[in-house]
């Protein structure tokens, strides 16, 4: 039992909809773990839990042994949480970097005191900040896009971004929702690349996904979520051989 | 320039004035608060400070030090059960507040004069004191612009889900520029408390709350020149439509309208187009450059 985060009887209801109900998971250490299911069997409401974003009416949540349940979405970041978002949400005003420097936000040190009198400390924070910044860019291919607005980026681009920027939080756990959504086959290998690289770092991976192919190809571990419910959980072989997955996802008879 | 100072020293007085005022209004409005405690916290400074100087003797800093501490702390208290309420009922519950406190002043004879006012106030307050307090007020924004808050406070004003995701405590952040924003109006409220010999309840009505807004927004929200470009022009103005007292209200209120529509960034986007414009070419030219 090294279970980084996991979950028991997690319950979320929104006027009437049962999103998920009773739903037990583990997300093992140093491993790629999938959640798949299809189109609203309640994958991000998962996330959006887990981040502190909802509630959940029932059930515990635990994370390296410490109940983290109800903590709110900046407690569960400081916790060494990082996520991307289905829908991505960088600030669209910023440029690269300046989105990536958020993520630094936590190890700062500097007080009001440094802030109002712009003290050394002030300076040298935002100098390693920066550098340790454009390194992760450079790690990820991205540096050249530093300055760049956010507007002009490919989505595959963003998307990277979206992930650099978990990243620089320095995260123990990384929660990617959909981050192959409307990709081309060629930014999918890509990231399949990057999310490998990212586990390596020792970083665990909790991988959300419609996408059977992409989570089939990474994951170390596949639990499936149907209509709230826990379908099925295994290794990725098994997952797809379960006759019971495949109906849920082509709608076979069995 | 003794000339100038003699001719126009209090349209020069009211300038800096007005621009404190709308850097305090900047603070709440730079991170999506939609704020309309301003007169509150501006009545606050100026009663708290003409009753501490005038009937207890003390001199004019320590009246404004504590003014200004007194609107921080009202803030902070009124912060924490308002800031957990959206948009436009934060709006409207500040506007309450403003409200109560020209109520309370209304009402509160032996100390605030009730509806005649407190007349004969010692005028400490000249443009010396009202520079610096403005340099200083402007120096504060600058500095927290130019740190990783300011970026906090960008990144929230934006999208504050993925702000929270990435570690930022909104609330806090929130309370504390709120607070700020207590404390600049209530300065300002202690140094227009001495300004002009008189105080009265009205004068720091909902009508002074809307012009404070009026001063950012007119000016531009996302640039640090913005609050005190807008109270300028917005003080200006006036003084070229003395005409007519009905005209002045109308032309004032057709221009504001005008600007609002045509530069919804306000007046600092017209410098703020150009420069993105030249940036955005030079990347262009840089990303051709690169392959």
């Amino acid at each position: 039992m090294n279970a980084l985060l996991s979950g028991e009887g997690i319950t979320k209801h929104f006027a009437g909809v049962t999103a998920l109900s009773g739903f037990s998971f583990e997300v093992p250490s140093g491993a790629i773990t999938g959640v798949i299911g299809p189109n609203g069997s309640g994958k991000t409401t998962l996330m959006n839990i887990i981040t502190g974003l909802y509630r959940a009416d029932r059930g515990d949540l635990f994370f390296d042994g410490r109940n983290i349940t109800g903590l709110p979405p900046h407690r569960i970041a400081a916790l060494g949480i990082a996520r991307s978002f289905q829908n991505i949400r960088l600030f669209s005003d910023q440029t690269i970097l300046e989105n990536v420097l958020l993520g630094t936000h936590l190890h700062r040190q500097a007080g009001i005191a440094d802030i109002l009198l712009r003290l050394p400390r002030l300076r040298r924070e935002e100098r390693a900040a920066e550098s340790f910044c454009r390194e992760l860019l450079e790690r990820f291919e991205l540096k050249h896009l530093a300055e760049h607005p956010v507007g002009r980026l490919s989505y595959g681009d963003r998307r990277r971004v979206e992930i650099v920027r978990a990243l620089a939080l320095r995260p123990r756990l990384l929660l990617l929702d959909e981050p192959a959504a409307g990709m081309n086959a060629t930014e999918k290998l890509r990231l399949a690349g990057l999310i490998r690289r990212i586990r390596d770092e020792r970083i665990s991976i909790l991988l959300i996904d419609h996408d059977m192919e992409m989570v089939m190809r990474l994951c170390d571990s596949v639990t499936v979520l149907n209509f709230g419910k826990k379908l099925a959980s295994g290794l990725p072989c098994e997952i797809q051989g379960n006759p019971a997955v495949r109906e849920a996802y082509l709608g076979l008879e069995s | 320039m003794n000339d100038l100072l003699a001719a126009y020293g209090n349209l020069i007085d009211m300038i800096f004035l007005n621009s404190i005022i709308a850097y305090s209004v900047w603070l709440t409005l730079s991170a999506n608060m939609f704020s309309m405690a301003t007169g509150g916290f501006l009545s606050l400074g100026a009663y708290t400070c003409v009753y501490l100087t005038m009937q207890h003797g003390l001199p004019f800093f320590a009246g404004a030090a504590a003014a200004a501490l007194a609107a921080t702390a009202v803030a902070l208290i009124l912060g924490l059960p308002l800031l957990r309420l959206r948009g436009d009922y934060f709006a409207l519950a500040t506007l309450a507040f403003t409200e109560v406190v020209r109520v309370v002043a209304l009402n509160w004879e032996s100390v605030t004069g009730g509806a005649l006012g407190i007349f004969n106030i010692p005028k400490y307050t000249d443009t010396a004191v009202l520079l610096i307090v403005f340099v200083l007020a402007v120096y504060f924004c600058w500095a927290l612009e130019h740190s990783p808050e300011g970026r906090a406070r960008r990144s929230m004003r934006r999208d504050e889900t993925p702000a929270a995701a990435m570690g930022v405590n909104i609330f806090t952040h929130k309370l504390a520029l709120f607070a700020a924003s207590g404390f600049l109006a209530g300065l300002a409220g202690a140094l227009a408390g001495h300004l002009n010999y008189f105080i009265g309840p009205n004068d720091f009505g909902l009508m002074r709350t809307i012009d404070a807004l009026a001063y950012p927004i007119l000016g531009g929200v996302n640039s640090l020149a913005g609050p005190a470009l807008g109270a300028a022009v917005f003080t200006i103005f006036p003084e070229f439509l003395r005409f007519s007292n009905q005209m002045r209200e109308i032309i004032l209120g057709a221009v504001f309208v005008l600007a609002v529509l045509l530069l919804p960034n306000g007046l600092t986007s017209f410098r703020g187009f150009r420069g993105s414009r030249r940036r955005e070419r030079r990347m262009g030219v840089r990303e051709k450059g690169g392959g």
